[in-house]
């Protein structure tokens, strides 16, 4: 056995030695697979940092309520009577003898990023006083809070960063009226950092919105306590609603957006790497049918046949990691410190996140090119292995 | 006397297909070597001398027929045992050398070791060794394209006997040789049939090198015309074998060929 590989590693060896005559051939591989690499590495980077941000912006000890069915606060939609039936029911903690639970709605308003110029839908959260300290991570970082029933706004930090007109300070127009920036608040990579807010009186008000809201998010007694919300919920006919925490109801919302950065990235990949392959095959073929004579006189020596098949899938499968370590040093050097803004699932509103080359995606892109340089080697290396000796040695001459 | 059979080479034929005909390289041979023989198999291009070596060093299979190794079959076991097979008993010297371009001279001669159990200080001992025998020690570090033909025969020559097998298989080694290089590469090989009991078997059509051998077997045309007992190095008895069913035994003792035929 151990001498069986050290036939493997000797071969290996002098295949290697003769990547100065295939220099180009190999380095043209070498650069497609990275391309692909690199591309899967994005892709799985974006969905990696989109799934962390939505994820640390969600609390367990947080209930989201929105009308039955809705999906998204978009879509929701409660009449201040359902308001006041749920301010009273058990499991909300309490804070003075008074529900800790804050009545939101949310508006889409038009926006320009930063770069480009493009128009681009930003959500307009309007908000009582409540509800700011219903958000635990999320501080005050410049300015002041917004004043209840006047045209003033606080902006997130990721949002001032990628839109324009956000600036401390500035006014912009929103709907049909001038809103004053008065703040900017943050909190480390949240949802709500790409979010404006303001008053949710002068909100509904300002858009037409006559009392109603969208979403209730409350403070529960204890985590376990949405259970008892829920049973409130079920047995009261007038509450058409539903309860998740935060956490569950931000995972849910971030996945379609999620799934669809994996399952773009994935089927782009393979295709690229189909093309790859087929251009690895050949380069593998082409480097086999060059070396006939070279494996047959080994061949001839007593060197085992299944020792040249090793070697030539080891050597493959050498280039494919090569290959994708770089692809993913140049993802790493791609992406590193960019912050992106995409559609935020079902909210179709933007959500600004980081791209993270999380281990798990590094090992996707280890995983891809050993795939690539194994499927590449497979032919081949049997080609090689079973190369008929005295054949080789006609070709050889 | 107590001279073993080494190989037996019993009614071989040996076919390739060509198109849609089955070409015959050569039909119904048969030959006995002996150990400690130093053979020399001559005849014209294309006559299947080349063919013969191949399928005695179990590189190549017979159509027909059977080639045995001390008694036994050797050619339908697996691709791994004839392997194995050839990396204890058998040393290949090819007529355009193939050596390993990227190696120096000391990595090719190492190359058989590398299929021993030794360590690394064994092979560079016997690596030396055999350098040493075919007078490149200070070539050891050389590349084939930076030696001359003549030394690269012999780097050739050195990877065939480091691994010390019984079998000498050589397919024209000095064909591409000046005189003086050929004399060199054919008193190694005299040195190693004389004193190191190998068994040389010598694909040859040089006049030269046929006479260093201690039998000479000439085929043409699918068949063994011609064999002889070379008594000294210039002085040759010759004994037509196309005269079947002579007792060539009486002779030799040592090499018997029968008329081939021809399909
Ligand atoms: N793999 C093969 N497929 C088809 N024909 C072959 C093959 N190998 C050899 N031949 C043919 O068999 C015949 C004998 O070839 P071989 O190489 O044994 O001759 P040779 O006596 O060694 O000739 P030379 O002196 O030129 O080396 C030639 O006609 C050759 O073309
Ligand atoms: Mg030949």
């Amino acid at each position: 056995m151990s001498m069986f590989i050290r036939q493997i590693g000797a071969i290996t060896l002098m295949n290697l030695k003769t990547i100065p005559s295939r220099f180009w051939e190999t380095l043209v591989i070498l650069i497609s697979i990275a391309v692909v690499i690199a591309v899967l590495q994005v892709f799985l980077a974006m969905n990696s940092g989109f799934s962390a941000t939505v994820e640390s912006s969600g609390s367990e000890d947080l209930a989201i309520i929105l009308r039955n069915g809705s999906q998204s606060e978009l879509n929701s939609s409660f009449t201040p009577e359902v308001v006041n039936i749920l301010r009273n029911a058990p499991g909300i903690a309490r804070m003075e003898g008074l529900p800790e639970i804050s009545a939101e709605l949310y508006v889409i308003v038009n926006g320009t990023k930063r770069a480009g110029g493009d128009k681009v839908n930003l959500p307009l959260r309007g908000i009582d006083l409540e509800g700011v300290a219903l958000r635990d991570n999320l501080a005050l970082l410049e300015g002041r809070m917004f004043t209840p029933g006047k045209n003033e706004i606080v902006v997130g930090q990721a949002a001032v960063k990628q839109f324009s007109g956000l600036d401390l300070n500035s006014e912009i127009k929103l709907g049909r009226n001038l809103w004053k920036v008065v703040g900017i608040f943050g909190g480390k990579g949240s949802v709500f950092d790409s979010e404006l807010w303001a008053d949710a009186k002068t909100v509904q008000s300002q858009f037409n919105r006559a009392g109603s809201v969208q979403l209730l998010r409350v403070r529960l007694e204890n985590p376990g306590a949405i259970s008892s919300i829920q049973t409130f919920i079920a047995e009261d006919d007038r509450l058409n609603a539903e309860v998740f925490t935060e956490a569950e109801y931000f995972k849910q919302q971030a996945s379609g957006t999620a799934d669809f950065l994996f399952y773009l990235g994935w089927p782009l990949a393979i295709i690229m790497a189909l093309g790859t392959l087929a251009g690895s095959l050949n380069a593998m073929y082409s480097a086999v049918s060059q070396r006939a004579g070279d494996i047959a006189t080994l061949r001839a020596i007593g060197f085992n046949g299944w020792a040249i098949f090793g070697a030539t899938m080891l050597e493959s499968v050498l280039y494919a990691i090569v290959g994708g370590l770089a692809g993913i040093v140049i993802a790493y050097y791609m992406v590193d410190g960019i912050v992106a803004s995409t559609l935020g699932g079902r909210n179709f509103t933007q959500i600004v996140f980081d791209f993270t080359l999380s281990p798990t995606v590094i090992l996707n892109g280890v995983g891809l090119a050993i795939a690539i340089g194994v499927l590449g080697g497979l032919l081949p290396a049997l080609r090689a292995a079973r190369l008929p000796i005295t054949k080789a040695f006609n070709l050889n001459l | 006397m107590g001279v073993d059979k080494l190989f037996e080479i019993k009614s071989l034929s040996k076919s390739f297909i060509k198109g849609k005909t089955e070409v015959s390289i050569f039909s119904n041979l048969n030959m006995d070597i002996n150990q400690g023989d130093f053979l020399a198999i001559m005849g014209p291009s294309g006559s299947g001398k080349t063919t013969l070596l191949n399928l005695i060093g179990g590189i190549d299979k017979p159509t027909q027929g059977t080639v045995l190794y001390r008694g036994r079959q050797y050619h339908d076991t697996t691709e791994a045992e004839l392997s194995a097979w050839r990396a204890q008993h058998v040393g290949f010297v090819f007529q355009s050398f193939n050596l390993m371009p990227m190696l120096s001279a000391a990595g090719n001669v190492e190359l058989p070791l590398l299929l021993r159990q030794l360590t690394r200080s064994q092979r560079r001992e016997k690596v030396m060794a055999a350098l040493e025998l075919v007078g490149l020690v200070d070539r050891k570090g050389h590349k084939p394209n930076e030696m001359s033909g003549g030394q690269n025969q012999r780097v050739a020559v050195a990877r065939a006997i480091v691994g010390d097998p019984d079998i000498l298989l050589c397919d024209e080694p000095t064909g591409n040789l000046d005189r003086e290089t050929a004399t060199q590469v054919l008193d190694i090989l005299r040195l190693l049939n004389q004193e190191f009991k190998k068994t040389i078997i010598m694909v040859t059509h040089d006049p030269l090198a046929a006479q260093y051998a201690k039998h000479r077997v000439e085929l043409d045309k699918g068949m063994i015309v011609n064999k002889e007992v070379v008594v000294a190095k210039d002085a040759v008895v010759t004994q037509e074998a196309t005269a079947i069913k002579e007792d060539t035994a009486g002779m030799s003792g040592e090499l018997v060929a029968e008329k081939g035929v021809v399909t």
